[in-house]
């Protein structure tokens, strides 16, 4: 069993062959409700009464515990059947078989059959029915009227074989073999005796027997029992018993049949006698007080009362006409439930957001308006000094703008004048904003362009362009090497512009221009004068640094 | 139905229903919107005071350079750098910037004005005029040259730069120009061309109220 707070609360209402026993089971215990004879008076009323107020209108669970139970064990072939097709074979077989009993159900065994040469696999199933009787009507007329919702209707022997196992598990010793054969034995209210046999931990096999004697006699009541022990053990060999399989036998019983009981089985069989309380107890069940401790019918209502799930639901048509609308309401109520906390958690989610923003907010509009004020209050102390701020701030900008861009000739002249020193002179400088492309080189154009095309690169500012020229009868090479001392000088002057030689005295190299004059100049020695150039770059941001 | 379910179930099974509409009306209707709302608001006023801090941050700065900026500002307005371009009162400057220079003529040609776009000086309501001058000079000496550009620079009202020049060897130190040196009489030895750009800031006003005379 599952843990009692979270295993249902039922009303057990336990059909029997004389009456309808009316149990409530909860986690505080079983008890006896009411015990109703199914000829009473107003049977319907006085029981929806029981159930509605006595019972809280909790969950019906119906276990029938009368003595016309069918059962038979069928063969179901495992393949070539689809699992659905399966459902409708088994529904098809259950009809056939059971064709007079409107309530039925089958139950698949985990015993099965193997594939042999002769016969293919199959499974095992027990099929169950009870006949559509008075009593099971007036009891589903009662559970109707009475509002209460169905949890099902099952049998009781089908229900008490894992009972009967468990029970079985618990008595056997500690590496001992385990039987495969339990008998489970105890008389119930009515006086009947319901034993369930089960092989495998499986039900095999469930005898109802009257039972004469009291168990105030407990010698005659031994006797009594181990007559009907001895009858269902005469049934047991025709369903393959051997007693080398082992035999578990339960007896339910006062304290004083326990030496008789002892005496009188004399079948090879661990033989366990227990009080109704001492199996409770095993089985973890919380029955309570019991006057009568050889009962038995408050341990199977006890174990079945607070099972979360059956093992053989019986359908029937007047049972789902109830049991299927409280069920859906149930699981619709429980969703509208969940639903409701679901819901009251995103509104509170949402609404300890929204008051944590309006918080904010309030705070924020507080902090603004104090900004708001010390913002005036910076205005007011800027617009105080009495002059036209935006003006100051853009004439700077504006006049710097124009000192930037502007060629600065007197530093520029100060670093020429420096750099040519007592000796040498110029004869013209040409300073230009107007950047053209130079023709003075075919390779020159390409990288100015290149410097001027792009944004990452610093622009040319100016250019200064300076021509020096030499009498025709300077040595060539002493007036190169003159002008490319001077560059260096320039450029020592002035590190961040760039200075190169555009021009040198006579060149030879593939790059210049040459003029042979021949003939009468020859003749005559009338030599040309040098003209050396130097050009001079500026920069953008070296001109931003210069002032 | 009733007969299966019950009254009380029924009920109770309304009333579910009622609440869940209720709740999820309230939630989503009302509480989520107005909270999402709320999340808006609190990042925009978040944004509003940092950039009002930015703001208050940047007119403290502007205040402490503020009083460096107005010496500069003065200076620019007694340099006459927000006057208008007066055509009269440069050719007095031009006949004293030449006298002083010691350059032996200079022709200046000053082209009417133009407006200049200029963005910063727009924010504050002003035009930038600017004027091309032209001077072509004659000189003894380059140095007479560039003492010519640096008192024009610094006579001249508003802002002057050189956009291009163009300076000349124009003859060679020789007996007849030492003869001539010894009588007094300034022969040029160096040429020059240039070409400037005098720039003032004036007022939108003043500018459209001319366009009006």
């Amino acid at each position: 069993m599952g843990l009692s707070f979270l295993t249902p609360n039922r009303t057990v209402l336990l059909t029997s062959d004389d009456a309808l026993y009316v149990y409530s089971v909860s986690s505080r215990g079983v008890k006896l409700v009411d015990v109703v004879p199914w000829g009473a008076q107003n049977f319907i009323d006085n029981v929806s009464n029981i159930l509605a107020k006595d019972c809280a209108k909790r969950p019906v669970l119906m276990l029938n515990d009368m003595v016309e139970q069918h059962y038979r064990k069928e063969r179901v072939l495992k393949s070539g059947v689809s699992s659905l097709d399966k459902q409708t074979m088994i529904k098809r077989r259950l009809s056939v078989a059971f064709g007079k009993y409107p309530v039925r159900a089958a139950m698949l065994l985990k015993e099965k059959i193997p594939k042999t040469k002769n016969q293919p696999a199959s499974d095992i199933y027990i099929f169950a029915a009870i006949p559509e009787s008075d009593s099971l009507n007036k009891t589903i007329s009662a559970v109707k009227k009475s509002l209460a919702s169905v949890a099902a209707l099952c049998l009781l022997p089908v229900e008490s074989s894992d009972m009967v196992r468990t029970l079985s598990q618990k008595l056997s010793k500690k590496g001992s073999k385990k039987a495969t054969w339990s008998i489970f034995i105890g008389q119930h209210r009515s006086g009947n005796v319901r034993q369930v046999v089960t092989k495998n931990g499986e039900l095999a096999l469930t005898r109802m027997s009257p039972l004469a004697a009291e168990p105030k006699d407990p010698i005659q009541w031994a006797q009594e029992i181990q007559k009907e022990f001895k009858a269902t053990m005469s049934y047991l060999s025709r369903f393959g018993y051997d007693p080398s399989q082992g035999l578990e036998v339960t007896i339910i019983a006062n304290i004083d049949a326990s030496d008789a009981l002892q005496q009188l089985i004399d079948e090879k069989c661990t033989l366990n006698i227990l009080t109704a309380t001492q199996a409770a107890g095993l089985l973890g069940l919380n029955i309570g007080a019991q006057e009568n401790q050889a009962l038995a019918d408050i341990l199977h209502v006890a174990w079945a009362g607070r099972k979360a799930r059956f093992m053989l639901p019986m359908r029937a048509g007047s049972v789902s006409e109830i049991h299927t609308p409280r069920q859906v309401a149930a699981a619709a109520s429980a969703v509208l439930l969940l639903s409701v906390f679901g819901q009251a958690y995103f509104t509170f989610d949402y609404f300890s957001k929204l008051t944590e923003n309006r918080d904010q907010i309030v705070n924020l509009r507080s902090q603004k308006n104090q900004l708001d004020t010390k913002y005036q209050h910076e205005i007011s102390k800027k617009e105080a000094m009495g002059f036209d701020v935006q003006l100051v701030q853009s004439s700077i900008l504006v006049y710097d703008s124009f000192e930037n861009n502007s060629v600065n000739i007197l530093n520029l002249a100060k670093a020429v004048g420096y750099a040519l020193g007592p000796d040498m002179r110029v004869d013209s400088i040409d300073v230009t904003k107007d950047i053209k492309e130079s023709s003075t080189s075919l390779f020159r154009p390409a990288r100015n362009n290149n410097i001027n095309n792009n944004d990452n690169q610093p622009k040319v500012l100016f250019q200064a362009r300076m021509t020096m020229t030499y009498p025709g009868s300077t040595n060539i090479d002493r007036g190169n090497a003159e002008v490319a001392e001077f560059r260096e000088r320039l450029q020592a002057q002035m590190p961040d512009y760039k200075v190169e030689i555009t021009k040198q005295l006579k060149d030879y190299e593939y790059t210049e221009g040459l003029v042979v004059e021949t003939g009468d100049l020859e003749r005559e020695n009338i030599q040309q004068d040098f003209v050396a150039e130097i050009l001079i770059e500026a920069f953008s941001k070296v001109e931003g640094e210069k002032s | 139905m009733i007969k299966i379910l019950g009254f009380k179930r029924l009920v109770i099974l309304l009333v579910l229903i009622g609440i869940n509409a209720f709740v999820g009306a309230v939630t989503f209707g009302y509480l989520s919107p107005e909270s999402l709302k709320s999340e808006r608001d609190v990042r925009s006023m978040r944004s509003q005071n940092t950039a009002l801090r930015a703001d208050i941050e940047r007119v403290q700065v502007e205040l402490e350079q503020l009083a460096e900026q107005k010496g500069l500002f003065e200076k620019y307005r007694e340099a006459g750098f927000f006057a208008r371009q007066n055509r009269r009162q440069i050719e007095d400057i031009l006949k004293s910037v030449q006298q002083f220079s010691g350059v032996t003529r200079a022709a200046a040609s000053v082209n009417p004005a133009e407006i200049e776009e200029n963005e910063e000086a727009a924010k504050a309501n002003h035009n930038v005029l600017n004027s091309t001058i032209e001077i072509k000079i004659a000189a003894f000496s380059d140095i007479d040259i560039l003492r010519y550009i640096f008192l024009l620079k610094r006579d001249f009202p508003g802002h002057v730069s050189v956009d291009e020049i163009n300076i000349k060897r124009a003859g060679e130190v020789n007996g007849t120009v030492l003869r001539a040196i010894a009588t007094g009489s300034g022969i040029p030895l160096v040429n020059a061309e240039l070409v400037l750009s005098w720039r003032t800031m004036v007022p939108e006003n003043d500018l459209e109220q001319e366009r009006g005379n």
